[in-house]
């Protein structure tokens, strides 16, 4: 019981941490330009399915991930560009943003049901399924990369948007887009650099869940839910309170199969945002970027 | 002349549901992908009271109800708050629904879905095939037309199109915004189980894949091509989106491919709408 | 007991005081103007009274009645409204329709009215036409009655909110820079709107910046500093205060 207790924890940890990835950057794109941006979540599938057809043409797995990353950023630096920023220069509503949204991830997910394959996929890597022993738990490999490669990325955003210059430039743009404007930050170059970034980071638990699990173009959009209420819960604006209540939310769904059967999990994340807006609908975290919703 | 009557049910089904979309996203701005989980709560509270043997008037009525109170209940949490909260329950609503409906296989009959459906009897007139249904699908869509109409026309009707307009300044002359908003998402839900019912009554058959977020995108898709706000809007947008498939299967494209092409049109002109033709074809803008 | 009573109010928004130690009432069929530079809390005390925020400490008294922690919707119920510096109409809407949503009666906001009963409805809609007709006409803007309000010049706007807030039949009119903008025609317009309002028997509460204007409308003048009240009395005797005035041209920086 309580090393099935300990499987269920560290399983959710492990998922928590790639959720947290895409939370983080979600969180990081929409505090920057205010978009409430679906489509990552079919950045985040598309990535996956690049990185799957390079290696089926025998690239090893870094170059595909490179790739896939490489294909990410594009991907997001297109979106901004042929569709946000045109929207945001008619004035466009948040309600017709979030449609345009909408259609983008519909595109995605469909391109990569059309290009590859509408399928259920697994990588052919060897090493897939082999584990690795860290006392009385047993990780795959795939899943032990996820445990160190994303907490990795997500404090390297962190330390990016604190400590560079340009990460400076894209937070002071967050907080106040109309200074921003006249002391030429421009604006727009910021978001694109901001999505760009997003998008190349959520590619990496994009590739590493799909090697661990397997992929499939639709089911995308639940992760991107449960990373969304964990952006919301942990206070929007919060990278770090978006990234720990990811890994606290993915636990909570991982052991609540205990009591509940698993098919219900996202039921279970439901309940919890129901609960949040209910009695703290600022967020655990005060939120850094002050961003009206 | 079968399969001619059998586009225009089902055109006049999503009609149907479109209307309920349009009247929350359109008229008030309240943003909604569920309206094909609502739907479904419709359809599967139909199938369940016609199969324990109630009549197709009052099995309909009950399952208008249950998606009300569905659609109601969903939205009070955060109907309060301001638009991104209300994203989330929706998306949230849609994928917790499908969840429920593969899930709760008492009722729901599981991924497998509910098989025989009771057929639609009115006065002991059966309405099996496509050509006699059109009167009830026919019907249920004037009516719903026509309180639309009228709802729009009423002072309730300006109320909400000010709410979307300005909801602080609806806020400072004294109206209850949140009472208004409640009103509108039991109306709307009340649409699209009439829909879901009307669905279920038709095909006879329900399954989870019938309601599931694809689904909403294409309702969504619907209201946004034929524009938001107006009647025709909502009626000529499913016409045209159920042609689609009908037109893939001129292409000969593999079986596997149908579906992902025709989800990809319809992303595509969600995104050529917005970008060029805010208000669809015969609306106004979003 | 005054007419109204808003005492010890404080506001803070994170670190910055918006009212500190806010006291101050007035009474019944008067025009009381708010005076001040910018930043001293004149459109925080119009949303601390009309319920748009909650005040740290402190209370808001209507005629006996403690408003502080009501609903915006029980406040005009009780006969305090308000109008918006940026107007906030329905910009899509007919000048018509801007008044009718603002109507004080619920009358015809009911869905389920308006779906089975669609004759009666149809009365109400009438009856309520009617009656926001009437308020258009106060204002002069039945010539203008069925253009959308983004077509107005900025001068019909303003009467427009005019219009819009009498609608709400509250007897206390608060009203957020009603001169602002407007050139002289449209200004001397709604100078003698503002005393047709009074004569009408509201009481009104102004926000205004231009000393002219306050010496043409004003019976009392509030003038406020750094979110609390500096001085209250007869208009003329604030306007022409010169420690007063040092301050409200920002000669004390």
């Amino acid at each position: 019981m309580t090393m099935l207790f300990l499987h269920l924890v560290v399983d959710g940890i492990v998922t928590g941490c790639a959720i947290g990835l895409v939370a983080a950057t979600f969180a990081y794109f929409y505090s920057t330009s205010g978009t409430f941006h679906v489509a990552h979540a079919g950045v985040y599938t598309f990535c996956g399915y690049v990185a799957w057809y390079c290696t089926t043409w025998g690239i090893p797995f870094v170059p595909s991930l490179l790739i896939a990353m490489g294909v990410g950023a594009l991907l997001g630096v297109i979106i901004q560009g042929l569709l946000y920023a045109r929207l945001a220069q008619i004035k466009a509503s948040p309600l017709v943003m979030l449609i345009g949204s909408i259609g983008v991830l519909t595109v995605l997910q469909n391109l990569a049901a059309i290009f590859f394959t509408p399928n259920i996929i697994q990588f052919e890597f060897p090493w897939r399924i082999a584990n690795v022993e860290l006392g009385p738990i047993f990780l795959s490999v795939p899943q032990l990369l996820i445990l160190i490669l994303c907490p990795l990325l997500y404090v390297a955003l962190l330390l990016f948007s604190s400590y560079t210059a340009l990460g400076r430039q894209i937070r002071a743009v967050a907080s106040n887009p109309e200074l921003a404007q006249i002391t030429h930050l421009r604006p727009r170059r910021m978001f694109i650099y901001a999505i760009a970034i997003s998008s190349a980071m959520v590619a990496v638990p994009g590739v590493l869940v799909g090697i661990d699990q397997a992929m499939q173009p639709y089911t995308s959009l639940i992760i991107l839910l449960t990373a969304v209420v964990a952006v919301i819960a942990g206070g929007i604006g919060s990278l770090t309170g978006a990234f720990f209540m990811s890994i606290a939310l993915s636990t909570i769904q991982s052991v609540s199969v205990l009591l509940v059967s698993g098919r219900w999990s996202l039921a279970v994340v439901f309940v919890i945002f129901i609960v949040f807006i209910l009695v703290r609908p600022e967020g655990l975290v005060k939120r850094k970027f002050s961003r009206e919703l | 002349m079968n399969f001619l009557f059998s586009f225009i049910v089902l055109a006049e089904i999503f009609a149907i549901v479109a209307i309920s979309t349009n009247l929350l996203m359109g008229v008030v701005g309240i943003f909604s992908v569920a309206q094909a989980a609502i739907m479904g709560c419709g359809a599967y509270a139909y199938a369940v009271l016609a199969a324990a043997g109630v009549p197709f008037v009052p099995a309909m009525g009950g399952a208008m109800m249950i998606a009300a109170s569905v659609n109601m209940l969903t939205a009070l949490p955060s109907l309060r708050l301001a638009g991104d909260y209300f994203v989330i329950t929706s998306f949230g609503t849609q994928l917790v629904a499908t969840a429920v409906f593969i899930n709760w296989v008492v009722f729901t009959g599981g991924a497998a879905g509910l098989p025989g459906i009771p057929v639609a009897e009115i006065f002991g007139i059966s309405f099996v095939t496509a050509g006699e249904f059109l009167w009830i699908s026919s019907v249920a869509l004037g009516l719903v037309a026509l309180s639309f109409w009228s709802l729009l026309r009423s002072p309730y009707g300006k109320l909400l199109h000010a709410i979307r307009l300005d909801e602080i300044a609806v806020a400072a002359s004294g109206r209850k915004v949140l009472r208004a908003k409640i009103g509108v998402s039991l109306v709307s839900g009340a649409y699209a189980g009439c829909g879901g019912a009307l669905y279920a009554a038709y095909i006879s058959f329900i399954d989870p894949v019938s309601f599931d977020i694809h689904v909403s995108v294409l309702v969504i898709t619907m209201v946004v091509i034929g524009g938001a706000r107006t009647l025709a809007g909502s009626i000529l947008g499913p016409f045209l989106l159920l042609a689609i498939p009908q037109v893939l299967t001129l292409l000969e494209l593999s079986s596997t491919q149908v579906g992902p092409v025709r989800q990809l049109i319809y992303g595509l002109i969600l995104i050529v709408c917005v970008v060029w033709r805010p208000q669809g074809l015969a609306g106004r803008s979003l | 007991m005054s007419y109204l009573d808003v005492a010890g109010v404080n506001k803070r928004f994170g670190g910055i005081a918006a009212l500190t130690d806010c006291t101050f009432s007035i009474e019944p069929n008067g025009i009381s103007c708010i005076v001040g530079p910018n930043g001293a809390g004149k459109t925080s005390i119009f949303n601390v009274i009309t319920g748009f925020i909650t005040p740290d400490t402190g209370s808001v008294t209507f005629k006996g009645h403690d408003l502080t922690t009501t609903s915006r919707h029980h406040r005009i119920e009780s006969g305090i409204a308000r109008t918006f510096q940026n107007l906030r109409l329905f910009e899509e809407l007919s000048v018509l329709d801007n008044v009718l949503t603002c109507l004080a009666d619920e009358a015809g906001n009911n869905p389920l009215t308006a779906i089975f009963r669609p004759i009666h409805t149809e009365a109400i809609l009438r009856a309520k036409r009617e009656k926001a007709r009437e308020f258009i006409e106060i204002v002069g803007l039945s010539h203008k009655i069925d253009d959308l309000a983004q077509n107005l010049s900025y001068g019909q706007k303003k009467l427009l909110c005019i219009a819009r807030v009498l609608a709400t039949d509250a007897e206390l009119l608060l009203l957020d820079e009603p001169t602002s903008g407007l050139a002289a025609a449209a200004l001397d317009a709604m100078v003698d709107m503002i005393h047709k309002l009074k004569e009408r028997g509201k009481s009104l509460l102004i926000v205004e910046h231009n000393t002219q204007i306050v010496r043409r409308i004003a019976d009392e003048v509030l003038f406020f500093h750094r979110g609390t009240l500096l001085a209250q009395g007869k208009t003329e005797e604030i306007v022409s205060d010169k420690e007063l005035g040092r301050i409200y041209f920002g000669e004390d920086h």
